[in-house]
């Protein structure tokens, strides 16, 4: 498994490092990048969060939040209301990530009464100490395609489940600094069109970070990672999102995701 | 047949069939040697001076925890100065720090996830409206002027870095780099230096210290120069016998017992496993001191019987020499093997412990040698004596001996207020020894890491960490107003302390936090019960949650209260390690967590104290083993006294010499008084009994102490000779430890010759009366 993995990530990192830009573009993998981003998004969704986070060292920190999650595309804004631990609950974060203009979030601290305005966040950016970027969270499973060469697509070799594989690289330096990533390669559920494995490269074409898509379920006609995980092997922090009660929520309006609602906590929905 | 009479059977068999078969006997003991030697492969180097600390002791464990926990112990660090008065906040500088960190990270042995500077930490400050705003001290992007500046404002925004990254004054900035693995740092260190080096501009000195530098420096300089003068001193040595014996064929048996018997002591090491330690590296002197002088008083009597007797063939010199020799050999390597099991058994530290075992290998092995190998060698060349008189054997050597030593008989008051005398100045001297470590000591003034590590100690105020470890019991966490206000005050305490030049701990962090986000009183610490737990989820949803690996541990349950001392000199910092420990008691008492002093002063404030412990003990062991087996061996209690005569005389010639030349009693020196235990009793032992046998052969005490035995007491004399001036050559080594060892025990080897030599004829005449009597049964003189 490890043989196969490195070999596959020295094939990946050498394809990188040498073809760099100048290599074509695959139409079939431009084709079914296309799919995957305009695949199904629900306007609103609402549910549990539960999420682990393990350092090398195998020490954890696990909380809970509520989670609000609209696209309404101009702008996905996100909301998490956190419930555990007792220390931090009723603290909340919201983001506002637009297409164009300037991403924008805040915290609300009830220890200090206030909703502070956090400083803008780079794609590459961790969310929350997390070991998604702010990038990974804006883009829900899809690539963006501004961002992204797309080189390949094959049949998943033996001893994967089955699937398509799909593989990128940064369409410019600029956009692998932006983003963190130098190359990608997925494999992408062909029914759902969901990667359910991401092995994520940095600008050196080292093996970065692997996601595992463990439980994808459809939400109000989406299809929605109801538990994943994020490896980051190079610092050797891990993390596990749980999704629970995830339910559509198109009645999610602006208000309840608006910086001045934060205090109020996560709003009622029917 | 008695005992004696079967030991003069089992010596004339022997002799009878090395005669017979001196080829069997050489190539036989060369196989042995070889099989044992072959072990050599295996033994491990650990030039680790942290291995003298058992890993059970409570100062190391702690430090393995805060390393596991914090990750930031025994770091290099490397400095980038300018001149005083000026400023490394320059894009010049700062670009060099950035090239510095880019490559050093790539080095196997770096911790790069650990790396900081200001090229790698964040400033935290108040943005609009009292948000917190988290940027990198250093901005991303090619360095100018005005990112230059930034950095040094950020920087003195944030105290906690200031001292630590770069100095107040902003003359030199550093780049701390944890290493894997601090005690093997040679290679590591020499590659940093080497891209400091390069990476520094004009005007600016690159600068490497830390504990790991020196570690990794300490062990290079100590393996090199090992490699050059300890062959260096086997060769002085080897010269010197080549003055004893005056012969170049008389040198080829002694080289073998030495070679053979390094060999074996050496090779038994690996096939059993045990590791090579910096303190290791003196083995094989002392086992060449000891081979020689069993070689040389077998070598010695042969090559006298042959002078004395022009008519005696090879075998029978041989025959004769053995049976005056061969019981003394015996009983010399009894005691010494005494001497060194006491500095095993009564040593709680593992190097010197096996130091103690593996020089009894080496003991026996000489011994054997000497007895089988070196007969053999006799034989098989024929070695003749050096033609001319019969005086020529001895020559003016052996007659000033015995002048010596029948002045010391003969007027033994006098001898005896010289003694006195001389044990009283001494003693002043030895009185001035005492217990110290300071790492700098260990390295020549002009050393570039000694250098280094005054410059940065001096412009940051001191680097050497004593930490104090905080734990929250199971199922809570340090994330209260309550622990924090506890570590606060623990903080302050700990600052009180005198060569406490600096504190960090969560608190400061918490405290700036505060003030930001509430424009509170700088240094206040919020009271609102979550407001901890709830500025760190601010500061993870702002900036990089991994800024406080250094303080507190992820999930919150341990915090690292780290404080910068301006030295680390044990006798300084034991009153401080003393003072945190009470601290940490009463923190505990008062909080309900648990605190554990930690860091790289404590580790050595363990060991030292350790050392200091048992040192004397071990010593007194030593002795009381030697005084047994030499009681044992003589059974008499008065001979077995007067043997110990010399090894006491070594014993204060080695702490004298400390006292007068300022050398600390510390891991690398402790143990060369107990060498002296092992090494000194020979000399007695060999005069003693030729005394004792001499008295039993009916001659008068007056004329035991005159004829052969000068010649004994030449043996002694160019066998102490020879490992005094080897070791001599060791003192010109440039690492302080091996200058150190050389001294110490040249000096324990000179003052168990002179109390050999001339305290031991003064006792007998002393204690004439009590000391004429011929001894009782024929064991003793066999």
């Amino acid at each position: 498994m490890m043989h196969k993995r490195a070999l596959r990530a020295t094939v990946l990192a050498a394809s990188f490092a040498v073809a760099g830009p100048v290599a074509a573009a695959s139409p079939e993998a431009e084709d079914l990048a296309k799919r995957i981003a305009t695949r199904e998004a629900n306007e609103g969704r609402a549910g549990i969060m539960n999420f682990s986070m393990r350092n090398a060292k195998g020490r954890e920190r696990r909380r809970s939040a509520v989670m609000l999650h609209s696209d309404r595309g101009t702008a996905i804004k996100i909301a998490i209301f956190f419930i555990e631990p007792a220390a931090i609950r009723d603290t909340a974060f919201l983001s506002h990530d637009y297409n164009d203009g300037p991403d924008q979030s805040w915290l609300f601290l009830p220890a200090t009464d206030r909703v502070r305005r956090l400083p803008s966040s780079d794609q590459r950016d961790y969310f929350m100490g997390t070991d998604l970027t702010y990038g990974d969270v804006k883009n829900d499973f899809k690539f963006d395609l501004s961002d992204w060469t797309f080189d390949e697509v094959a049949r998943s070799t033996v001893g994967e489940p089955s699937g398509l594989v799909l593989t990128g690289r940064a369409a410019s330096p600029a956009a692998a600094k932006d983003m963190g990533y130098g190359a990608f390669r997925a494999l992408v559920d062909p029914d759902t069109l969901f990667p359910v494995e991401i092995d994520y490269y940095d600008e050196n074409g080292a093996l970065l970070k692997e996601v595992r898509v463990l439980d994808q379920q459809r939400v109000g006609g989406a299809w929605t990672a109801m538990r994943f995980t994020a490896a980051n092997v190079q610092t050797g922090h891990q993390t596990e999102v749980i999704f629970e009660d995830m339910r559509y929520a198109p009645e999610l309006t602006d208000r309840a995701l608006s910086p001045e609602t934060l205090v109020d906590g996560p709003p009622r929905l029917d | 047949m008695s005992i004696s009479g079967e030991r003069r059977g089992v010596v004339a068999r022997l002799c009878a069939s090395i005669a017979k078969r001196p080829r069997f006997w050489f190539f036989g003991a060369a196989v042995v040697v070889a099989a044992l030697g072959a072990g050599l492969g295996g033994v491990r180097k650990d030039p680790s001076v942290d291995a003298f600390v058992p890993d059970d002791h409570p100062a190391a464990a702690a430090r393995d925890r805060a390393e596991e926990v914090f990750g930031l112990e025994d770091p290099l660090i490397i400095g980038l100065a300018v001149e005083e008065g000026g400023s490394a906040f320059t894009p010049a500088v700062l670009d060099a720090l950035r090239r510095i960190e880019t490559e050093i990270a790539a080095l196997p042995n770096i911790d790069a996830s650990g790396l900081m500077s200001v090229a790698t930490e964040s400033a935290m400050s108040a943005a609009d409206a009292g948000d917190l705003s988290v940027d990198p001290i250093l901005p991303p992007g090619p360095v100018t002027p005005k990112t230059a500046a930034l950095a040094w404002e950020r920087l003195r925004s944030m105290p906690m870095f200031v001292g630590l990254l770069a100095s107040e004054t902003g003359d030199t900035v550093t780049l701390i780099a944890p290493v894997h693995d601090p005690n093997r740092a040679e290679e590591t260190y020499a590659a940093v230096r080497r891209i400091a080096d390069n990476a520094a501009p004009a005007g600016v000195d690159a600068h490497v210290a830390g504990v790991a530098a020196m570690n990794g420096r300490l062990a290079v300089m100590v393996t090199t120069d090992t490699r050059i003068f300890v062959p260096a001193a086997a060769v002085v040595a080897l010269l010197f016998l080549y003055v004893a014996l005056r012969r170049g064929p008389a040198l080829l048996g002694p080289v073998a017992v030495i070679a053979g018997s390094t060999a074996a002591a050496l090779g038994i090491m690996g096939w059993l496993g045990a590791k090579y330690y910096l303190i290791t590296t003196a083995l094989p002197v002392i086992i060449m001191a000891i081979a020689i002088a069993d070689a040389l008083h077998i070598s010695t009597l042969y090559l006298k019987e042959r002078s004395d007797d022009p008519n005696l063939d090879v075998e029978g010199a041989l025959q004769a020499a053995l049976q005056h020799t061969a019981l003394p050999v015996t009983l010399t390597s009894l005691t010494t093997v005494a001497g060194f099991a006491g500095l095993a058994l009564g040593s709680p530290m593992r190097p010197i412990s096996e130091f103690g075992w593996f020089a009894t290998v080496g003991v026996a092995a000489a011994w054997a040698l000497s007895l089988t190998a070196l007969p053999a060698v006799i034989v098989m060349t024929r070695l003749e004596p050096r033609g001319g008189s019969k005086r020529a054997e001895g020559g003016i050597v052996d007659l000033a001996i015995a002048r010596l030593t029948q002045v010391a008989f003969q007027r033994p008051k006098t001898a005896a207020a010289l003694l006195v005398a001389l044990v009283a100045v001494l003693a002043v001297f030895a009185t001035q020894a005492s217990f110290d470590y300071e790492r700098k000591r260990y390295f020549v003034e002009d050393d570039p890491v000694r250098i280094s590590d005054a410059l940065l100690n001096e412009r940051l105020n001191g680097l050497n960490f004593l930490d104090v470890v905080v734990t929250a019991p199971d199922g809570a966490d340090l994330m209260t107003p309550e622990a924090i206000m506890a570590i606060r005050r623990l903080t302050e305490e700990l600052r009180a302390e005198p060569l406490v030049s600096k504190t960090t701990g969560i608190d400061d962090y918490m405290a700036l936090m505060h003030e930001i986000l509430t424009n509170a009183p700088q240094g206040a610490l919020p009271t609102t019960a979550r407001a901890p737990a709830q500025y760190m989820l601010l500061y993870e949803a702002s900036g990089d949650p991994g800024d406080f690996d250094r303080v507190v541990d992820y999930d919150y349950r341990n915090a690292l209260v780290r404080t910068q001392l301006v030295t680390d000199r044990f006798r300084l910092a034991r009153p401080v390690v003393d003072a945190y420990e009470r601290a940490a008691e009463a923190f505990v008492a008062d909080s309900g967590f648990t605190a554990q002093v930690s860091g790289r002063v404590a580790v050595n404030d363990g060991w030292m104290s350790l050392l200091a412990g048992s040192h004397f003990a071990t010593l007194a062991l030593a002795l009381a083993l030697v005084f047994v087996a030499a009681a044992a061996s003589f059974r008499s209690l008065s001979a077995a006294a007067l043997a110990t005569v010399p090894v006491l005389t070594g014993v204060l010639f080695t702490y004298a010499v400390m006292g007068a030349f300022g050398v600390d009693i510390a891991p690398a020196t402790s143990m060369t008084a107990a060498i002296a235990t092992g090494l000194g009793v020979d000399f007695g032992v060999h005069l003693i009994s030729h005394i004792r046998k001499s008295q039993a052969a009916g001659f008068e005490l007056g004329a035991a102490l005159s004829g052969r035995y000068a010649v004994i007491g030449r043996a002694c004399l160019y066998s102490a000779s020879a490992l005094a001036v080897a070791l001599c050559v060791i003192c010109l080594s440039s690492a302080p430890p091996l200058r150190w060892f050389g001294a110490l025990v040249a000096a324990a080897a000179i003052g168990s010759l002179a109390g050999a030599l001339f305290i031991l004829p003064a006792f007998y005449g002393l204690f004439s009366n009590r000391l004429s009597a011929v001894p009782k049964t024929a064991m003793e003189i066999s």
